[in-house]
């Protein structure tokens, strides 16, 4: 048995990366579609406001960061939908005030500087068995909403306003993204770390969009570079010893650019074949 | 039924298809249509022409309960836009989706086959797109030849037939489309007009279109309705007169208005 399987922190690491592979390239498509990628690292800022407020008065920071990422996705899109603020502005407004409220209660707990740092950074040692389970439940949710939602989503993504004449209840489904993003943000940061967690639900998808064409092929293109950026990026992490987020995204990005070397070098041999 | 079988327009209850009853709307101070009462009667190929922000496109809006009025009250089919469900039965083009400008991956076939769908469509991941009513949408079209290729890689004038094939796979009584020939070549421009003519002459389609061409809007459009916030002039194109649509514009049209030009309708 490889050397990597044979702690139980790790099999859990490797199982949790898997999961958050899998589940936030899954809905980050329908993000980086609707040039929303912003959102991510808003959610993972207000997360992190949760994480601190959980520590702070010595609740599950897992379960105050859920609740936390959850009401900031839904005040993100309620100030968006409902035209009080473009997008970008209200997204920046709620990202700085979880941000200060965050660095605030910090500065007034003291002595929890090295778990807030493997929530920053991700940590292989902290996933728990709770953090898996938790994963494993948001999986079967996020699976069963994209598997029912997936061409409304994707017709909202495509033009919100058609997606409206074509009876798609845009509002609902916006707001059930925002959320479940939340929630995959928030279960993602033991593995991935609050400060990357948000590449991971864009950079897959942008590997994806660049190798694959139609919906459904990059919408599987992109999961699968997820699951591999996170797994290999664990490997790597345990054996070279690395900050586990770090090579988890550096990983998903060298997936990119080989899939920008792939699209060159096929359109260089298409140009060849119409030239001859 | 299939898209080219015949298109029952059946109007609401009182005849038409599509109604503004003294609608008003505000985009925050600015007013951008001010008391506009109209009718689109069933197989009317009805034109809204108007300068830059004479509230076309606001108005298509409010016709597709995209934007809900600040006043009056809009009826599609004879219901109040804001409770209208039967979306099947209304088609819509617009101008520009914002997918052309992120490199959205869909190919022409699955963007089509999303037109197809009324409501929400529980696991239609697990549909193919290449189905009949699509081919034949893109077919009235002629675009079957891209139906493998992504919208982003396709001309403006290529795209805006596949939106125009997007609505028509519903075999909508309404179709509504707000400056589909912008930025599209001459060429490009006949072909689009042409299909319309048909499906309103040969189908019975109800079609409604903002438009800044105005010789080709004489020329096709069954009605004309010149907008300049308010509803200034409605009626068929041959009584409109150079003068109004000079005073529309605030510069001298020259427009070319003649029987022979009509001698399709």
């Amino acid at each position: 048995m490889p050397a990597i399987l044979q702690y139980d922190f790790m099999i859990r690491a490797l199982i949790g990366g898997a999961l958050v592979g899998i589940l936030a390239p899954a809905l980050g498509m329908f993000i980086v579609l609707r040039r929303f990628s912003l959102i991510a690292e808003t959610l993972s800022h207000v997360a992190l406001m949760g994480v601190a407020i959980g520590m702070a008065t010595r609740t599950m920071p897992s379960l105050t960061a859920l609740g936390a990422a959850s009401v900031g996705a839904i005040i993100v899109e309620q100030l968006r939908s409902r035209g009080r603020l473009p997008g970008d502005v209200a997204m920046a407004v709620v990202l700085y005030t979880a941000l200060a409220v965050a660095v605030v209660v910090i500065s007034f707990a003291e002595g929890f500087n090295v778990d807030l740092f493997s929530f920053l950074f991700g940590s292989i040692l902290s996933v728990s068995p709770l953090d898996l389970w938790l994963l494993a439940g948001l999986a079967a949710v996020v699976v069963v909403f994209v598997g029912v939602f997936f061409v409304d989503l994707a017709q909202i993504a495509f033009d919100d306003d058609l997606a409206r004449v074509n009876g798609v209840p845009v509002g609902a489904l916006n707001l059930a993204l925002a959320v479940l993003t939340g929630a995959v943000i928030t279960l993602s940061m033991r593995v991935v770390g609050v400060l990357l967690v948000g590449a991971m639900l864009v950079v897959p998808v942008l590997v994806g969009l660049r190798v694959a064409k139609g919906l459904r092929a990059t919408f599987a293109a992109s999961i699968a570079a997820g699951a591999i950026s996170a797994i290999a990026g664990l490997v790597a992490s345990f054996y070279l010893d690395l900050a586990a987020g770090g090579a988890i995204v550096l990983t998903a990005i060298l997936l990119l650019v080989l899939a920008n070397i792939w699209v060159q070098l096929r359109k260089a041999a298409a140009a060849a074949v119409h030239k001859v | 039924m299939l898209l080219l079988s015949g298109v029952a327009a059946n109007g609401g209850v009182n005849g038409s298809v599509l109604e503004w009853e003294r609608v008003t709307f505000h985009y925050g101070v600015g007013l951008a249509v001010d008391d506009v009462s109209l009718r689109v009667e069933a197989g009317e190929f009805a034109a809204v022409l108007g300068p830059n922000g004479s509230g076309k496109s606001t108005l298509i809006k409010l016709a597709l309960g995209i934007l809900r009025p600040t006043g009056g009250s809009v009826r599609l089919f004879g219901q109040e836009v804001g409770g209208f469900n039967d979306w099947g039965r209304v088609g819509y083009v617009p101008q520009v989706v914002s997918a052309v400008w992120s490199g959205f991956p869909a190919t022409v076939t699955e963007t089509v086959a999303h037109g197809a769908y009324r409501g929400t469509a529980p696991l239609a991941i697990f549909r193919r797109s290449e189905r009949p009513d699509v081919l034949e949408a893109l077919e009235a079209v002629s675009m079957t030849h891209v139906k493998s290729k992504r919208l982003s890689e396709l001309s403006l004038g290529q795209q805006q037939r596949v939106l125009l094939a997007r609505a028509l796979v519903r075999n909508p009584e309404l179709l509504v489309l707000d400056e589909p020939a912008a930025g599209i070549d001459v060429s490009g421009e006949e072909q689009l007009y042409t299909v319309l003519r048909d499906l309103n002459r040969d189908r019975g389609l109800t079609i409604v279109l903002v438009s800044h061409d105005i010789g080709a809007m004489l020329r096709e459009a069954s009605t004309v309705c010149c907008m300049n916030c308010s509803l200034v002039k409605h009626g068929p194109p041959h009584e409109l007169t150079s003068d109004e649509l000079a005073a529309l514009y605030g510069l001298p049209v020259d427009a070319l208005i003649h029987d022979a030009l009509h001698e399709h309708r």
